[in-house]
C-alpha cells in the first residue's frame, strides 16, 4: 500500500502518507484514506518524507481533499517535500491553500 | 455465447466401418450427439451443413484426406474455435507434424481409450467456451473503442468550431500542438483585438481524454467572444475562472498563461497560473528573462479570491515570448529522465539568433526523447513582438452588420469612482455603438479612438499622471504602479462620455466628447502634432487624429471632442 | 503370444452393448475387403493402396485388440507410404496367416454372442 493514513490519539489530527508517485493511479487509495475515518479531524497533515513525483492530477487529488476538510475553512499542512515536489507545488501556487512547510 | 454445459454435436470421420462404430459408441455414451462421415470430402459437406463443435478426423481417407479436410474445415470455420483431433498413431513424427501444419490441435491414437477420449472432448469445450467468451469481449472493446473514437471525433470537431485556430497562423507566432492536443488537456488560442492588439492564451487542464476537453469549449467561447467586444485581459480571465470553476469538478482545473500583447505601446502583460515559467528573450542582448507564477490555476478559486497579478514588461521589436505546458519539462528519455529547465536553460544560453530559438529548442526536445512521435504531446508557442502593420493580414474580422438599427441618437454616460477602479467601459459602450448599421467594419478604429481617449481621461486626467514617466524602462514599470495605486485610492473622480451619431448619405458621423475630473492641461503642445510623434507619450492622441475629421480640446483641456466620419 | 486381447475385447462388449454383434460382423466384412485389395495392390505394384487398405486395417485390428495383427498391417502400410514393395508380399503372407487366426477367434466371439 503506497498510501495510508494514521489518526492522532485524540483523533483531532490525521497524517496521510504518500510513498512513491503522487498520481491518477493512488486516486482511490488516497480519497478513501481520508473518506474512511471514524472521526472528523480538524486539521490534516500530509507527509510527502516518502513522495517521488507529483502530477496534476494529484493536485487535483489535494483540491478535493481540501473541499472535503471544509474548503476554504480547512486546515491542511503538507510537509517533508522533496525539492521537485516543492517546486510542482510552488509553480501552481498552492503555498495560497495549503501550508506548505 | 457458447454454452459450454449444453450437448456438444461430434463430427467423426473415417473411412473404417467399424472404428466408426466404436467411436460413435464412446462419443454418445458421453452424451454428446454424433455426425459422421466416411471420407474426407464428405466431412468437409457434413460439417458445412451441421457445424458440429468438435471434428475428429482420420488421416488417411478416401476422395479427401484428413489433412485437406482440416484445412478446409478451420476455413470455413472462420474465428470460431473449432478443435480438431487426428486419429492417428502418435509414432510417426512426420504425420504429427504435418497434423498440426493443417490446424490439427490434437491426436488420438487407436485403439481409443474411452477416458481420455472423454477428457479430451471436456477439455476442448471448455477452451472453446473461453475463446467464444476472449472473442466476444474482444469484439465488446473494439465497439466501444470504435465509438470512443467517434465520440473523440465529434467532440473534436465541436471543439475546433468553437476554438478554432484563432489567430494562430500570424506571422509573429510559432507554436507547436498536437491535433489532438485538446484531449491531452493543452489548449491553445489567439486573437487579434479590436485595438490592434492580440492574446495569446495556453492552457494545460489535469487530467487527458474527454474529461480534460470539456472545460477547453467554454474557455476558448469565452476566450473569443470577450476578445472581439474588446474585454480585457482582466476580465476574460476573470469570466474564464469563474465559468471552470463552476463548472468543472474540484479536482479538474486549469493551468494557464496568457498575454495580452501591444504592438503600439510595445509592451506586453503576462498573468500566469501554474504553468512552468515562460521566458522573455531580448533578440539585441540575447538576454532572457524567466517570468515566474504568481497565480493559483484557473477554476481553483471562487471570483472572490482570484488573483488577477499581471506582470508587465515592454519589448521592443523582435524580441520574443515563450510560453509551454510543463510537456517539455517532463518529457522523458528513454531512461525515464526528465528534459527539465536546466537543459531548456542551456538552449536559451547558446542560442545565436532568435529567429533560431524554437526550432533549437524543437530539436533538442526531441533529440532527448529520441522518439519523434513522443514529441506530440508538446505545447509550445512564441510570439514575437513587432509593428502592428506587419500582422495586417491577420486584424480581426468582425461578423456582418444588421441592415436596419438606430442611426440618429446620443448618449451620456457617467462613471464614478468605484466603477473607474474595477469597471472596463469600452465593451458596452462599443456595443451600443456597434448598433449602427454599417459601422461594423470600422470597429477596431472606434475601438482604438475609445481606449484611446478612455485611458487619457484616466491615467492623465482623473489620476493626473504624466506619461513622460513611461520613456525609460524603469519608468515604465513605475508608472504602472503608480496608476494602480492612485486608482485604488481615488475619490471623487470621473469620466463622462457623451457619444451621438448623425448618418449622413452613405455612412455618417460618430461624434465622441469625454470629460474627465482632472485639472486639464495645455493643450496648444498639441497644435503641432509632428512634435510629439516620435515621443514616447503622446502617441495616442497622434493616432486618434489620423483616424478622425478632428479633433478638439475645450475648457481646460479636460475635455476632447472628436468627430469619426464614416462612409460604406 | 495372444493373437487378440481378450480383455479388450469384453471391454468392447460393455461399450457397444446390442451393436457389439453387429461391430465383429462389420468388421470380419471389412477386413476381408481390406486383405483381398491389398494382394492385389502389391500385385499391381500399386504402394498408395497398399498404404490405404493396410492402414484402415491396422486401425480396425487395433480397436478389437489383435495387436500383432495390426502391426504387421502397420508394417505394410509404411512400405506402401515408402513406395518400397519389394519385401511386401513375404509381409503379406505372414499377415495372412496372423489374419486367418484372429478372423477364427473373432468368429468364434460372433457365435458367442
Amino acid at each position: 500500500m503506497s498510501i495510508w493514513s494514521q489518526p492522532s490519539m485524540d483523533g483531532q489530527e490525521l497524517t496521510i502518507n504518500i510513498k512513491g508517485r503522487f498520481d491518477f493511479s493512488v486516486h482511490q487509495e488516497f480519497r478513501s484514506c481520508y473518506e474512511n475515518v471514524d472521526d472528523d479531524p480538524r486539521e490534516y497533515v500530509i507527509d510527502m518524507k516518502d513522495t517521488t513525483y507529483l502530477d496534476s492530477s494529484a493536485l487535483g487529488m489535494l483540491l478535493l481533499l481540501r473541499d472535503h476538510a471544509g474548503g476554504d475553512k480547512s486546515h491542511i499542512k503538507i510537509k517533508n517535500c522533496s525539492n521537485d515536489v516543492k517546486k510542482i507545488l510552488t509553480i501552481s501556487n498552492f503555498e495560497q491553500l495549503f501550508a506548505i512547510q | 455465447m457458447i454454452d459450454e454445459s449444453g450437448p456438444v454435436k461430434v463430427l467423426i470421420a473415417d473411412d473404417n466401418d467399424a472404428d466408426r462404430m466404436i467411436l460413435n459408441a464412446i462419443v454418445q455414451k458421453q452424451g454428446h450427439l454424433v455426425v459422421m462421415a466416411r471420407d474426407g470430402a464428405e466431412a468437409v459437406d457434413k460439417f458445412e451443413s451441421e457445424r458440429p463443435h468438435i471434428v475428429l478426423l482420420d488421416v488417411l481417407m478416401p476422395k479427401m484426406d484428413g489433412y485437406e479436410a482440416a484445412r478446409r474445415i478451420k476455413e470455413i470455420a472462420g474465428e470460431e474455435l473449432v478443435p480438431i483431433i487426428f486419429l492417428t498413431s502418435i509414432k510417426d513424427v512426420h504425420a504429427l507434424a504435418e497434423c498440426l501444419d493443417a490446424g490439427g490441435d490434437d491426436f488420438m491414437s487407436k485403439p481409443y481409450n474411452r477416458v481420455i477420449l472423454e477428457a479430451k472432448l471436456k477439455a476442448f469445450n471448455r477452451m472453446r467456451g473461453m475463446h467464444a467468451t476472449l472473442q466476444h469481449q474482444r469484439d465488446q472493446i473494439a465497439i466501444h473503442n470504435e465509438h470512443l473514437v467517434h465520440e473523440q471525433e465529434v467532440a473534436k470537431a465541436v471543439f475546433d468550431n468553437v476554438a478554432h485556430l484563432g489567430c494562430l497562423n500570424a506571422k509573429n507566432i510559432k507554436y507547436l500542438l498536437s491535433p489532438l492536443a485538446v484531449f491531452n488537456g493543452d489548449v491553445l488560442l489567439a486573437t487579434r483585438k479590436p485595438s490592434g492588439g492580440m492574446y495569446v492564451l495556453l492552457g494545460d487542464f489535469t487530467g487527458h481524454g474527454l474529461p480534460a476537453a470539456i472545460g477547453a469549449m467554454p474557455m476558448a467561447e469565452i476566450f473569443y467572444g470577450m476578445a472581439i467586444k474588446g474585454f480585457s485581459m482582466r476580465d476574460i480571465l476573470r469570466e474564464i475562472n469563474q465559468k471552470l470553476k463552476n463548472i468543472l469538478p474540484v479536482s479538474v482545473f486549469c493551468c494557464a498563461c496568457m498575454v495580452d500583447m501591444d504592438f503600439r505601446k510595445n509592451m506586453i502583460k503576462v498573468w500566469l497560473g501554474g504553468l512552468p515559467d515562460c521566458f522573455l528573450y531580448r533578440a539585441e542582448s540575447k538576454e532572457f528573462i524567466s517570468i515566474g507564477s504568481r497565480n493559483l490555476p484557473l477554476g481553483v478559486l471562487d471570483n472572490d479570491f482570484f488573483k488577477d497579478d499581471m506582470q508587465i514588461f515592454e519589448m521592443t521589436a523582435n524580441d520574443r515570448l515563450y510560453i509551454w505546458s510543463d510537456g517539455i519539462h517532463e518529457a522523458c528519455n528513454v531512461n525515464q529522465e526528465m528534459y527539465g529547465e536546466e537543459r531548456l536553460v542551456e538552449v536559451f544560453r547558446q542560442a545565436e539568433k532568435a529567429d533560431d530559438l524554437f526550432d533549437s529548442i524543437k530539436n533538442s526536445v526531441t533529440e532527448f526523447i529520441g522518439n519523434t512521435e513522443r514529441s506530440d504531446d508538446i505545447t509550445m508557442v512564441e510570439v514575437k513582438m513587432v509593428e502592428e502593420e506587419y500582422l495586417k493580414d491577420t486584424a480581426l474580422i468582425f461578423p456582418s452588420s444588421k441592415s436596419d438599427g438606430p442611426t440618429d441618437w446620443a448618449v451620456s454616460y457617467e462613471l464614478r469612482d468605484d466603477t473607474l477602479k474595477t469597471c472596463n467601459p469600452l465593451p458596452l459602450l462599443l456595443h451600443i455603438i456597434m448598433e449602427v448599421p454599417g459601422l461594423h467594419p470600422f470597429s477596431g478604429e472606434v475601438y482604438t479612438i475609445l481606449a484611446e481617449l478612455y485611458s487619457n481621461a484616466l491615467e492623465h486626467g482623473v489620476i493626473n499622471l504624466k506619461s513622460e514617466m513611461k520613456s525609460t524602462p524603469l519608468g515604465f514599470a513605475k508608472y504602472y504602479s503608480e496608476r494602480s495605486r492612485l486608482l485604488r485610492e481615488l475619490k471623487n473622480g470621473f469620466v463622462r462620455f457623451h457619444l451621438s451619431h448623425k448618418p449622413s448619405v452613405d455612412g455618417g458621423n460618430l461624434i465622441i466628447r469625454v470629460e474627465d475630473s482632472g485639472p486639464g492641461f495645455g493643450y496648444d503642445k498639441f497644435d503641432n502634432p509632428e512634435k510629439s510623434l516620435n515621443a514616447y507619450c503622446g502617441r495616442g492622441i497622434a493616432l486618434i487624429q489620423e483616424l478622425c475629421k478632428s479633433l478638439q480640446f475645450v475648457g481646460a483641456g479636460n475635455i476632447v471632442e472628436v468627430d469619426f466620419e464614416w462612409k460604406q | 503370444m495372444t493373437h487378440v486381447d481378450i480383455e479388450m475385447l469384453t471391454e468392447l462388449k460393455e461399450l457397444m452393448e446390442d451393436e457389439f454383434k453387429n461391430l465383429l460382423q462389420t468388421y470380419l466384412d471389412d477386413s476381408e475387403k481390406h486383405v483381398i485389395q491389398i494382394q492385389s495392390a502389391i500385385n499391381a505394384g500399386d504402394a498408395n493402396d497398399v498404404r490405404g487398405s493396410a492402414h484402415s486395417l491396422k486401425g480396425s485390428s487395433g480397436n478389437l485388440g489383435a495387436t500383432q495383427l495390426a502391426e504387421f498391417c502397420r508394417q505394410l502400410e509404411f512400405m506402401g507410404r515408402d513406395n518400397e514393395l519389394s519385401a511386401a508380399q513375404s509381409t503379406y503372407d505372414t499377415m495372412l496367416e496372423e489374419y486367418q487366426i484372429v478372423k477364427k477367434i473373432i468368429s468364434g466371439e460372433l457365435m458367442k454372442s
